[in-house]
């Protein structure tokens, strides 16, 4: 049989005492098999909770608020009455996680705020719906945002100045050019926008696929075709 | 550098984005032939050169010739074709290995 020793200090002088609660029920506390020293109360941490607040389950999930969910981390706080603020990384242990709130998850000022995701970062509105995504090539895909755009030389040696989403540019012949895009689009029904410097020349739109749009430049004066030193392009759509 | 072609109106010229020139990997010779695989249709002659074009009179009137190192653009493989959108990932899984 093990045995209980309490052992009192030597050196002071104030009493320990064990109170028992009020009740009607034997408890018993049971000690661990190993060496353990009990802490004193933790200032800034005051629970008046009259329910589970925190959990800390078999699966290592913790959960602050909230109860009969399967993330890694969910933190619920019902504000105001019949809302709620929800985090939660990697639901249902996948890779994927979000972020979701009834409220403006950022309320106040704030500098910076930085989303970071590995493979494509997706904001989504009206439930899961997706409304933005973010690659991880830096394309921004939805139905806002520039697919593919072009600022070219035609004149001399063509030459991309600057673009997004476009791999090379085609030279077809004098004032007619293509930008061939990095990733195609999902279908060819998209808008293409273009424009070329100076009063009298217009950008014309030949032709479109789901890899290329092809233009040209030409006089509004008389027709004819205009190498062009500022040609601009953009596509939006699918 | 830059790709030149045949086409029904006479010479077309490549010309690579140089932000996409920079994600991809190789000699410069590769990343114009990727380029080439890429954007011309399966089974295009062609030609990278780095050849003074600058001068646009007749420009139009710009003829193909082969030459030497004349090159046929090929398909890209599963894995570029899926990364650049130009197949499913249905497709992928269906005829990758």
């Amino acid at each position: 049989m093990s045995k209980i020793r309490i052992q009192c200090n030597a050196s002071g002088t104030g009493v320990l005492t064990i109170e028992a609660p009020n009740t009607n029920t034997d408890r018993t506390i049971t000690l661990p098999d190993e060496d353990i020293t009990l802490g004193g109360g933790v200032d800034g941490i005051v629970s008046s909770a009259n329910a589970t607040a925190i959990t800390i389950d078999s699966s290592e999930r913790v959960l602050i608020e909230s109860s009969s969910v399967n993330d890694p981390l969910r933190i619920r706080s019902p504000y105001p009455t019949g809302s709620y603020i929800t985090y939660s990384l990697g639901a249902n242990g996948a890779t994927n996680g979000y972020v979701g709130s009834a409220e403006p998850l950022v309320n106040g000022s704030i500098s910076d705020l930085a989303l970071r995701a590995n493979n494509a970062l997706v904001l989504s509105s009206g439930g899961a719906t997706e409304r933005l995504k973010i690659t991880s090539d830096g394309r921004g895909l939805s139905q806002f945002t520039a697919k593919a755009w072009l600022l070219m030389n035609g004149t001399g040696t063509p030459s991309v100045a600057d673009s997004h989403n476009v791999s090379s540019i085609t030279d077809n012949g004098t004032a007619d050019y293509s930008a061939n895009f990095s990733n195609t689009m999902t279908n060819g029904s998209f808008c293409v926008v273009g424009s070329a410097k100076g009063d009298t020349k217009v950008f014309t739109l030949v032709s479109q696929s789901t890899s290329y749009a092809r233009c040209e430049i030409r006089q509004s004066t008389d027709g004819t075709k205009s190498d062009n030193s500022h040609v601009c392009l953009q596509v939006f759509g699918d | 550098m830059k790709i030149i072609y045949p086409t029904t109106e006479g010479l077309a010229q490549l010309i690579p984005a140089p932000k996409f020139l920079a994600t991809l990997e190789g000699t410069e010779e590769e990343k114009l032939k990727h380029i080439a695989d890429k954007d011309l249709p399966t089974g295009t002659p062609y030609e990278i050169t780095d050849a003074d074009l600058s001068d646009r009179t007749f420009r139009n009137a710009w003829e193909y010739i082969s030459g030497s190192d004349e090159k046929t653009s090929e398909d890209l493989s599963l894995e570029d074709q899926l990364k650049y959108n130009q197949i499913t990932q249905e497709v992928y899984d269906a005829n990758a290995s």
